[in-house]
């Protein structure tokens, strides 16, 4: 597992933590079941504040992508797999939504937007 | 409690330990006169120990008493521990008084006098009624208000008796003293109650200066 | 969850200066932070918190005791160190050492040298020797080597390079890997609090401003600029604090989820640093 924090990214800390562990386990890199570093360790390792990284494991786990067992630690949460299908389309989703908005704000047209897109992704 | 001592013990300077042995030089020429000098030299040594333990600036004088306060004792045995380590400092006064005059009985064959025990109880008591008037002092203000107060008296009391030996015939002083002494256990007996209960009401007063002390 | 330490409406009056009706709670397993300017009242709570200084009123509980009742019990498990030295100048580290771990019932003489050693102390140096920084170290390998639950530091990073600084950071977080342990720690060098505390406690003229979630706090302030013609809008507002110059306005503004929707346009929200909190808490409006 990999987390970089920016100071320069106007976005929460503990809301970085969450997306990058989202991304981690939508893209497979984190599988079930995998477990977690603790809430205290990863503050320490982040040089974090703990609160900060409770409510990224808590958020995540509200939206199902760990699990926590007291005593125990935080997995990965297993997924299923329409559902994982479903989480990743609405990560792309979210990214084409991102780009649109761009797009609208300079002027660039459904058609061209459309061909850049399909030229990247045939490169 | 035992740190406590131990903390005064370890933190007395060398000059504490070594100044009596510049006291020792007067004492040792009267003493050998024949005059039963241990209960001045015990009484003072101790008493010089026992104040003098406590030398150090104003400022650092307030930062050991924050650091002592800090740690996990309470007030009251702080205080507690100064009485008691004015027994400690009354002990190594005579220790170092046996040392010294065994160290002149082999280097010179004179025999320094051991007092009687009644003398040295006499000692203890006349010790603690000067730490009586230092700590309270200590705890009002700070170490040099008390120190300049308190070692007036013995200094004085020193003095005089030495100033008077010269004045008066050499052994006729000290003999009065000694005879007045025996004939009045009376005396002797209200003495050390009267010491008693300075130094008790000296440790309350201290207790209740320092407990509301802000550090 | 439970409190390590329960501050309720305590007074302090000293000689020109007084501290309020100051109340907050701090929960164990936490890193807290107390800052504010100079003067606050920062070092004359942490004498109180220590018991040092008695308090006029109110109540002071640590680990659910007060010190009237157990002030042995409550510093047999606090690790203090204070922002001057108040170890015997005269004597090496390693006397000093000697002098004070026999107060502790759980002095670990290991944790202590392994400490000293992290720290590149010389044990057999007088401590007047040594500098500012080398004291703060010793104070704090003194602090820990007896395995206590709550750490109480009085501007621990004041006079350590930045290179300590991050390490010790390092060492507080550390600390509470283990959860029944706190740190509450007092500074003036914001930075080093953005980072690890889990809670902030602001005081200001001997009365606390806040004592909230630092997560919370961010979501509570936002740093407004924009153009100047638009201070007398955003001033109807009632910022906490506004700097007003000929080319530019920036204020701090609290209550955001209420306040942000009122603001006009052309201005841009940022997150403030808890620097300009309390920049503009302490100075109020100025221009």
């Amino acid at each position: 597992m990999n987390i970089i924090i920016s100071n320069s990214n106007d976005q929460p800390i503990y809301n970085q933590i969450k997306e990058q562990i989202k991304e981690q386990i939508l893209r497979g890199e984190l599988a079930e079941k995998t477990t977690l570093p603790s809430i205290r360790k990863l503050a320490k390792d982040l040089q974090i504040s703990v609160i900060t990284t409770k409510r990224a494991y808590d958020e995540l786990e509200k939206e199902g992508f760990i699990e926590t067992f007291p005593g125990k630690g935080s997995f990965v949460a297993s997924q299923n797999h329409e559902l994982l299908k479903e989480k990743q389309l609405k990560l792309i989703e979210e990214k084409l939504s991102e780009i649109i908005e761009h797009s609208k704000a300079f002027n660039i047209n459904v058609d061209e937007l459309m061909q850049m897109l399909k030229l990247l992704y045939e490169e | 409690m035992k740190q406590l001592l131990l903390k005064d013990l370890y933190t007395q300077r060398l000059f504490g330990f070594l100044f009596p042995l510049i006291f020792i030089m007067p004492f040792y020429s009267i003493s050998l006169n024949g005059a039963n000098y241990i209960v001045v030299y015990v009484t003072y040594v101790a008493i010089w120990l026992s104040i003098y333990s406590n030398f150090g600036t104003a400022a650092s004088n307030r930062l050991g008493l924050k650091l002592l306060s800090s740690l996990p004792v309470t007030r009251k045995k702080l205080v507690q521990g100064k009485y008691c380590a004015a027994f400690m400092w009354w002990g190594i006064s005579l220790i170092s008084y046996g040392t010294i005059a065994s160290l002149i009985l082999i280097s010179t064959n004179n025999i320094l006098g051991w007092g009687t025990i009644l003398s040295l109880v006499l000692s203890l008591c006349l010790a603690f009624i000067i730490i009586s008037v230092f700590y309270p002092l200590y705890f009002l203000f700070n170490y040099q208000v008390a120190a300049g107060i308190t070692m007036v008296i013995p200094a004085l009391a020193f003095f005089g008796m030495t100033f008077s030996t010269v004045m008066y015939d050499e052994n006729s002083l000290p003999l009065q003293w000694e005879l007045f002494l025996i004939e009045n256990l009376l005396f002797y007996f209200l003495f050390i109650l009267v010491s008693m209960l300075i130094t008790f009401a000296s440790y309350r007063l201290s207790v209740a200066i320092f407990e509301k002390k802000d550090l | 969850m439970e409190n390590i330490m329960e501050v309720n409406g305590v007074s302090k009056g000293l000689k020109d200066f007084q501290l309020s009706n100051l109340s907050f709670d701090f929960k164990k397993g936490y890193i807290m932070g107390l800052i504010g300017p100079n003067g606050a009242g920062k070092s004359t709570l942490i004498r109180c918190l220590m018991d040092l200084a008695k308090i006029d009123s109110g109540e002071i509980k640590l680990f659910g005791m007060t010190h009237q009742e157990n002030t042995k019990d409550i510093k047999q498990r606090i690790g203090f160190v204070y922002d001057e030295s108040h170890f015997y100048e005269e004597f090496s580290l390693e006397k000093n050492k000697r002098i004070i771990a026999p107060f502790y019932k759980h002095w670990d003489d290991e944790t202590f040298y392994s400490y000293t050693k992290k720290f590149h102390l010389p044990l057999k140096m007088k401590l007047k020797h040594l500098s500012k920084g080398m004291k703060m170290k010793f104070a704090i390998a003194v602090a820990l080597a007896h395995h206590p639950e709550l750490i109480i530091l009085d501007e621990p990073t004041a006079g350590l390079d930045p290179v300590f600084r991050r390490e010790l950071l390092d060492i507080l977080l550390e600390i509470i890997q283990d959860d029944k342990k706190s740190v509450f720690f007092s500074t003036h060098i914001t930075t080093d609090l953005e980072q690890v505390a889990d809670f902030i406690t602001f005081m200001n003229n001997g009365e606390i401003i806040f004592s909230k979630e630092k997560d919370a706090i961010f979501e509570d302030y936002k740093i407004v600029k924009g153009p100047s013609e638009l201070a007398g809008e955003i001033q109807s507002l009632n910022p906490v604090g506004m700097r007003k110059t000929d080319v530019s306005i920036e204020a701090l503004i609290t209550d955001v989820h209420n306040v942000a929707p009122l603001l006009p346009q052309g201005v841009q929200l940022e997150r403030p640093t808890l620097e300009d909190i309390m920049y503009y808490t302490v100075k109020g409006i100025t221009s």
